[in-house]
């Protein structure tokens, strides 16, 4: 089956053809650029080595940063490409402070009832938006109202149940436990930040609390020696992960090496929301070299997305920007960024 | 990982190959005293005040030392008193030789192996199409000063010793004009298996 024929039925909405005559050419035009994109898309995801039967789909995690910093509108847009492009897509909503990616994609919110926020609420909803190859799961009753953790748990196992092509996790601004296993469990780890101080600095916060949870947290050696020798350092001489593997050299040569691969093997995703100056798509490379040097990270720059009133305007009318403003800047980003993204994974399964 | 070594010398402060050009030291200076300016928001939570200042000190000494042909001489003289490694500056060109292969070398190792012509280059077969051109580890550490702890690591495939790709790319397109493969060939499919490595790392390592 070629792409094209995967390709989903358009959604009504695009196919509507214009009525008035001289709105017509406008409206033609913008159809061409767009299928010319989508084509290039197309033959993209085309060259990615999709198996007919994938033993496990593609996980790709929104994360970090702050709230606001637009991974919710930006999970639901990428999940929307990819299953325009004919992929079996669900998106999952983890995020523990309550996200909406519901909002972002035209869908009802999960009304509570009292009794829900007292008995367990039952299994987690998935539900398809109409004419798309597009799924969203979520937990059954709205997070940040009570002991979310399994509910949270359910859903991010209902989400991989569902045998997609690819599944989109919003984890939300957190850096609890279940957030960073799940973050550094996904095939690509996508830090959204928007270019202020408050959001680089909770970003960084996300991506040491990430790192260190991948060096050390378990029970197997190279972990427990980490740990041992981090809990003796009284007076902080240990400050980043090349004093640690220096430390653990002497003591433990195998526990270094572990150690060292951890943290080479971290590749997490930079990507830079709400850019409004030209300075600020450029920071994202800044920030994969910095963290490189300070943190000995080999991060990957996703690149910068516009600032938009699109994505305001398309939010306010609960309707999915991609499909309300299909030739936005914003739009353009988004895909640039799925296509820089898609690239980045492409290789690697390629390799893999 | 980048590692504290990778400041032990002035062009690993500045993060530029020891043959950079004056250009190149120029460039690479300005980028990184812009990146770790204290002001800078992509050090704000990343680096204490107290350390960007000290790192950005630590650039401008290697930026003022090697942006200068006079000290940079004096300062490669006492790091490489074996002479430096680089090819690539252009009073050097003259003197160096490239790495080229013995005369008895066959033209094709791939083919005298019996080998498919597309068949991966790795650690493994790279040790044997060193075997078939009649090179040493010892010769190949002596013509290109790549250490034989890392030549081994690389016949090995022991990703995990091995440096910064930065560097394990220069490596390998060195050792490629040694054994008659193609370079590009070589980088590609050895760092192809290098990703592979990463990603199987990473995957092992998935939940912690």
């Amino acid at each position: 089956m070629s792409q094209r024929d995967a390709a989903p039925d358009p959604p009504d909405e695009l196919a509507a053809a214009p009525t008035a005559t001289d709105e017509e050419t406008i409206d033609v035009e913008e159809a061409d650029d767009e299928q010319d994109l989508s084509q290039e898309l197309s033959s993209l995801v085309g060259e990615i080595p999709w198996t007919d039967q994938p033993t496990e789909p593609l996980v790709i995690a929104f994360a970090g940063g702050k709230g606001g910093a637009g991974r919710s509108l930006l999970a639901a847009n990428v999940g929307l490409l990819l299953s325009r492009l004919g992929r079996e897509v669900v998106v999952a909503d983890l995020d523990p402070g309550g996200s909406n990616l519901h909002t972002y994609l035209g869908l009802e919110p999960i009304l509570p009832t009292p009794g829900s926020l007292l008995r367990q609420p039952g299994p987690p909803r998935i539900e398809r938006l109409s004419g798309t190859h597009l799924s969203l799961c979520r937990p059954p009753r709205p997070m940040g109202t009570g002991a979310d953790d399994p509910l949270r748990a359910e859903a991010l196992q209902a989400a991989l149940d569902t045998a997609s092509d690819v599944v989109i996790l919003d984890l939300g601004a957190q850096a609890d436990p279940l957030t960073l296993d799940t973050y550094l469990a996904a095939d690509a780890g996508i830090v959204v930040v928007l270019p202020e101080p408050v959001a680089v600095e909770r970003s960084y916060a996300f991506l040491r609390a990430a790192l260190y949870r991948r060096l050390m947290h378990g029970d197997d050696e190279p972990a427990v020696v980490a740990r041992a020798l981090l809990a003796a350092d009284q007076v902080g001489q240990l400050d980043t992960p090349a004093d640690l593997v220096d430390a653990l050299e002497g003591v433990h040569p195998n526990a270094a090496a572990a150690i060292r691969a951890r943290v080479m093997a971290f590749n997490p995703k930079i990507l830079i929301n709400k850019c409004r100056a030209r300075a600020d798509r450029d920071m994202g490379a800044g920030m994969v070299s910095a963290v490189g040097r300070r943190l000995g990270i080999n991060a990957e720059d996703l690149g910068g997305v516009e600032y938009d009133d699109a994505a305001w305007e398309a939010t306010r009318r609960r309707r999915p920007l991609l499909l309300e403003y299909p030739g936005s800047t914003l739009g353009n980003d988004v895909e640039r960024m799925a296509r820089r993204l898609l690239a980045l994974v492409g290789a690697r399964e390629l390799r893999g | 990982m980048h590692h504290r070594d990778d400041d032990a010398n002035l062009y690993g402060v500045l993060e530029v190959d020891p043959g950079a050009t004056e250009d190149e030291i120029r460039r690479a200076y300005k980028r990184l005293s812009t990146l770790f300016d204290p002001n800078s928001m992509v050090v704000y939570g990343l680096y204490r005040l107290a350390e960007a200042q000290r790192l950005g000190e630590r650039l401008r000494l290697a930026y003022e030392t090697l942006v200068d042909p006079e000290k940079r001489r004096g300062y490669d003289r006492q790091l490489y008193p074996q002479g430096h490694p680089s090819l690539r500056r252009a009073d050097q060109r003259v003197a160096s030789v490239p790495p080229t292969p013995r005369p008895d070398a066959p033209a094709d190792p791939i083919a005298a192996l019996g080998l498919a012509e597309d068949t991966p280059l790795t650690g493994e077969v790279l040790a044997k199409v060193r075997q078939v051109c009649h090179v040493t580890l010892e010769e190949i550490a002596d013509r290109t000063k790549i250490p034989m702890f890392t030549l081994r690591c690389i016949e090995g495939d022991q990703f995990a010793d091995l440096p910064a790709p930065v560097y394990l790319k220069g490596f390998l397109k060195q050792i490629a004009g040694m054994l008659n493969l193609s370079p590009d060939q070589l980088v590609a499919d050895y760092m192809g298996a290098y990703s592979a490595w990463e990603i199987e790392s990473a995957r092992n390592k998935r939940w912690g």
